[in-house]
Order: structure tokens, then C-alpha cells, then sequence
């Protein structure tokens, strides 16, 4: 890792207009774990109206769920009840597009444990579904819209998954990226057998059915670093084309909002970068010809 | 055969008892009556344990081992065959071939894979010659791990990042089900580390070589989704037991072997055999398995 000496070193000669190269088009995504922690949830909010402020663009949020095992052991320590966890929900949905964020476990009891959770090599269909099956009752018993939008848990995602969201009627997947800590075995060899470029939209459709799935790749992650120009240096790692349509991540617990902030103000400043919401990014990431493929 | 051979429960308590006895006989030790059950029953309690009777009486006992293995984004079943015991007083008698037999009547009807063991030196020729079970060998890897920043470059491959390792068309056990079943018996030792959706599994153990002690960390199993990053979690491992040296035993044909750069053959560890039920595979198949598997780790 660059010290902070040698990072304002080179940055003292990086050009900050570097990306200007690239056609960045946006969107903003929160993997949303911790709507049971008042101060996170404050942060949050406060968020998401200044990203508004400064993009005229809404921020994706998606949640994990009430019922989900990690939340429900949140709720408890933080004192918070299903009501106002739910009233935590409708509020960010007036800041914030809802969407859904799954994360599954091949033993439900052993939640706080990474080992245990599903990634795309332990996976199980009949321990899946139950726990993906809670999750959309719960947004249907609370009259919660979770707008056809899914992004996965610890970057798990195969067909199988793919297939039971498309069955509850998603329609729009941001769990793709070409990212190295993102992707797992599944996404990346769909997206090299099919030579999706880092920023390329992309329709799944499982070969018995007539519906498909629009997936919008994450990029990076959100920025945690008082060096913008990080992003930057990080960013072009992965760009493989001009033309880019992707979302940036963050958990809405872990990052610092101050340099994330700073950092978009850069990006619109210095590299043209145009931020969609959700309908708008699907809009014009699906304008250009978008590949179908069977899964 | 003038023997009854009969699928039985341990949830049984007088079967148990039972069998407990026969292999405490067998083995020449007193054996906790509740060992063989955490030893053996996983968690979805399909687990076979096969006896062969003769005038009521237990002579003859074999275990079966039920494992998820994944294969093919679908789940099989392979079944261990270990705890084998023949009372003296009937050796002799084919009770042992005829009970392996039986398994394979009754696994093959439930749909299972394959039956698949690590036999010592007294079963090894019977399996493999009379009872049609081919053999996988085995590869170790057993290196130093001090200055793990600087040597992680020689024990590991370079991954990139865009290739990874395809498990597909291998089996890859449940490793989440073998820890749970390890973590039934008392004092079991396992630990469990994971960074960046991969993990590594095992126990800590010491050997006593050329006067001195050292501790290692044996590995039981990987859980490997992002391989590019699998050095992460060995330096977690690393750092948190502080041991002189891991080792990693496991199939030859086992793809996680791609990570490591200095596998070697481990030909005085028992190999690994295979009977095929309902898939065809072969000793160039992908058994996706370590030793943590085996019972006795």
C-alpha cells in the first residue's frame, strides 16, 4: 500500500482529468446492512440528500431485510423494533430508491460466521431458497417496494439465483463486476465467455423462460481515502472500454461519507462524469445494443 | 452367507451400546459410547451403519459417512465407508466384503454417488482387488510459513485475477458440514478462518522432530471462491497461530493443488479410494477433497 508521503508524491503529478477519457455514466449504490444503528442511519440520510444536492440523481439503496438473521441480531443489541426498523425504511425510501440485498447462509444459526455464508461455491438450492423466500415475504407482508432491483450479499450470485428473482418478478441486477474483491467464480466466467467489457450492460435470460434480467456491473467501491485521485488510479484498473455504465458500492456502515462526497465532486468537476438514478441509469445503460445471455 | 446383514440406527440406544462394545473389542480400547455417533452422524442424518448378525448377535460392523459433495451446481451424496470391525471370533469370513457389498445395494438405491474411504494397509488389497474400488493417490504440500509476507511468494502460485480455478465438473465436498461434524466431538480443535468469501479449515498440532517440538497448522479443507485472494486468508491463518509450518494433504486430482507451488506426492499417506454407485468417475476426476474428511482427523 502507497504511504500517504509517496501517494501526495505522485498525485502532485497525476492528472487529475485523467478519466475525462472515459464516458462515465453513474449511479450510486448502498449495500444498506445497519438501518438498526441510529447514528449510521442518520449518516445515511444525511447522504443521500447531500448526493442528491450535488447530482440531481437518487442513490440506490438496498436493503437487507427484517427477518434476515444478521439484522434481527442488530435490532436486538441496538434496541430497535420491527416498527421502527420499518419506519427507518419508508423514510430512506423518500431519499432513496429500495431495492433488495441478499445475504444467505448455509446455517441460518451460525450467522456472524463468514464460513458460513453462501458464496458461490457453497451453495445449496434447498438451503437458499427458505431464506430468499422470508425475505420477499417480508418486503410483500410490510408493503415495502423493493422495485425489481437485487444486489447480492458477499458477491454471490449463479443462475440458480438468478432464475428464482427473475420468477419474483426482479428485473434489474447489480451483484456483476469486473472489480478483483467483487466478482466471484460464476460472474467472471460468464463475463469472459461472453467478452463483456468492465461497464457493459448485459441481459441474463435462463434458457426455459421468456423473462431477462438487466445487469449493471459495479465498478468500484465507494471512496474511503483523502486521496481523490485514488479512485482514479484504481478506476482505470479495471476500464477496458470507453463507454461506461456501472454503479459505485458502499456499505452504508464502513465508509467515510466526507471523501466519498469530495470524491464525486471531483468526478463531475475533473473527469465530466455524468450520475444517473436507477431508472435513468437502466434507461441508458439498455439504449446501446445490450447483449443477451442464456444462463 | 450365514450372516444377517441389517441397516441400524445409533439413535437405537441398545444398538449402540451394542456396537460400541464390538468396536471397543475390535480396537482394543474402551470407547465412549457416544464417540461413534459425533464421529459420524452429519447433519442431515443419512449417515449408514451397516451390522452383520449371526444368531442375534453383533459380528460384524461397518460405517458410512453420508457428505454433500458439489458437483455440477447440484448436490451429491458420497458415503465414507470407516469404523470397520469383525469380532474375532468371526474373522475370516468375508463378514467385512459382504457388509461393503450390501452398502453398495443400499447407497445405489438412495441415489448416491459413490462410496469412497482411505483403507489402511490391512483393507487397501481387499478394497481395491475384490471389491472394485479404484484409487485415487495423494499430494502434500508442508511448508515453513515464517516471514509469511515475504514467503507467501514461494508457497503460493500467482492467481490471476480473471482466471481463477473452475470447481464445475469436480466434487467438492461440503466442508461447512465436515467442520460442523468435527465440532460434535469434545475438545475438537478446529478453527475456522475466512477473509474475502474464501476459508481454510483444521487444527493445530505439534511434532517431535530431531529433539525439537514444532507446531503446525494441519489443514482440514478450503473453501475457495475468489482464489486470487486465498493468500489474504492464509496470512489471517498465519498470524493468528503463529505455527512453523502448515501442511495440506489431499486427492491428487484435487484443483486447489493449483495454488500452491511446491505439491509433492505423499505416498505413505493412505490414498484415496473410489467406488463409482450412480456417476462415472474416474482416477482423473476431480475429488476436490482434503484429509479433514477423513474420520479420524
Amino acid at each position: 500500500m502507497l504511504t500517504n508521503l509517496v501517494k501526495k508524491s505522485i498525485y502532485s503529478v497525476y492528472s487529475s482529468k485523467s478519466l475525462q477519457a472515459f464516458d462515465l455514466n453513474l449511479g450510486y449504490i448502498f449495500h444498506t446492512e445497519w438501518l438498526y444503528h441510529t447514528a449510521t442511519f442518520d449518516q445515511l440520510l444525511a447522504f443521500c440528500k447531500n448526493y442528491t444536492s450535488l447530482t440531481r440523481a437518487k442513490v440506490i439503496c438496498t436493503i437487507m431485510t427484517g427477518v434476515n438473521p444478521l439484522v434481527q441480531a442488530g435490532m436486538k443489541k441496538e434496541n430497535c423494533s420491527a416498527e421502527l426498523f420499518l419506519e427507518r425504511v419508508n423514510k430512506l425510501s423518500h431519499v432513496a430508491t429500495i431495492g433488495y440485498h441478499g445475504h444467505f447462509w448455509t446455517n441460518t444459526h451460525r450467522f456472524n460466521e463468514a464460513a458460513f455464508a453462501i458464496h458461490s461455491n457453497t451453495f445449496e438450492p434447498p438451503l437458499l431458497q427458505p431464506q430468499l423466500g422470508a425475505d420477499l415475504n417480508w418486503f410483500q407482508q410490510n408493503k415495502v417496494e423493493h422495485n425489481g432491483i437485487y444486489a447480492a450479499g458477499w458477491w454471490f450470485t449463479n443462475s440458480y439465483l438468478l432464475e428464482q428473482l427473475l420468477q419474483a418478478n426482479f428485473t434489474v441486477d447489480y451483484s456483476f463486476s469486473k472489480a478483483p474483491y467483487f466478482y466471484n467464480a460464476f460472474s467472471m466466467k460468464l463475463m469472459q465467455e461472453h467478452n463483456i467489457k468492465t461497464g457493459e450492460a448485459f441481459f441474463v435470460r435462463p434458457k426455459q423462460s421468456t423473462k431477462r434480467m438487466l445487469c449493471i456491473q459495479n465498478l468500484i467501491g465507494a471512496h474511503d481515502s483523502p486521496f481523490v485521485l485514488d479512485f482514479d488510479r484504481n478506476l482505470k484498473k479495471i476500464l477496458d472500454s470507453k463507454n461506461v455504465y456501472g454503479v459505485l458500492n458502499a456499505h452504508d456502515y464502513d465508509r467515510s461519507f466526507t471523501y466519498t462526497l469530495k470524491c464525486i465532486e471531483h468526478l463531475l468537476k475533473d473527469a465530466n462524469a455524468k450520475f444517473f438514478g436507477h431508472t435513468e441509469l437502466v434507461e441508458f445503460a439498455s439504449m446501446a445494443q445490450v447483449k443477451e445471455i442464456l444462463i | 452367507m450365514e450372516y444377517e446383514l441389517k441397516s441400524i440406527s445409533l439413535l437405537d440406544a441398545a444398538v449402540n451400546l451394542e456396537v460400541t462394545g464390538l468396536l471397543s473389542h475390535t480396537y482394543g480400547f474402551e470407547l465412549a459410547s457416544d464417540k461413534l455417533k459425533q464421529n459420524t452422524y452429519t447433519n442431515k442424518g443419512k449417515s449408514l451403519y451397516i451390522g452383520a448378525y449371526k444368531d442375534g448377535k453383533l459380528a460384524g460392523f461397518n460405517a458410512f459417512i453420508q457428505h454433500d459433495f458439489y458437483h455440477q451446481q447440484q448436490v451429491v451424496e458420497g458415503y465414507q465407508s470407516c469404523w470397520s470391525a469383525t469380532h474375532s471370533e468371526h474373522r475370516g469370513k468375508g463378514i467385512f466384503a459382504a457388509i461393503i457389498n450390501e452398502a453398495k445395494r443400499i447407497l445405489k438405491e438412495r441415489g448416491a454417488a459413490f462410496i469412497f474411504g482411505f483403507p489402511n494397509a490391512n483393507s487397501h488389497p481387499i478394497f481395491t482387488k475384490k471389491l472394485g474400488f479404484y484409487e485415487v493417490p495423494l499430494m502434500k504440500v508442508q511448508t515453513p510459513v515464517v516471514a509469511f509476507k515475504f514467503s507467501k511468494h514461494f508457497i503460493l502460485q500467482p492467481i490471476h485475477p480473471s482466471l481463477g480455478i473452475d470447481i464445475a465438473d469436480g466434487y467438492t465436498p461440503n466442508e461447512l458440514q465436515i467442520v460442523e461434524l468435527k465440532e460434535q466431538q469434545l475438545n475438537s480443535g478446529v478453527k475456522i478462518y475466512s477473509a474475502y468469501n474464501n476459508s481454510i479449515w483444521g487444527k493445530k498440532r505439534k511434532k517431535f522432530y530431531r529433539g525439537i517440538w514444532f507446531s503446525y497448522f494441519s489443514v482440514g479443507g478450503i473453501v475457495l471462491n475468489k482464489p486470487h485472494l486465498f493468500s489474504q486468508v492464509l496470512a489471517q491463518l498465519v498470524q493468528q497461530e503463529k505455527v512453523s509450518y502448515i501442511e495440506i494433504i489431499g486427492a491428487a486430482t484435487n484443483v486447489y493443488f493449483q495454488l500452491f507451488r511446491n505439491a509433492k506426492p505423499a505416498p505413505h499417506t493412505e490414498p484415496l479410494i473410489i467406488f463409482d454407485l450412480n456417476v462415472n468417475t474416474s482416477p482423473k476426476s476431480n475429488f476436490n477433497l482434503f484429509t479433514g474428511i477423513k474420520d479420524v482427523f
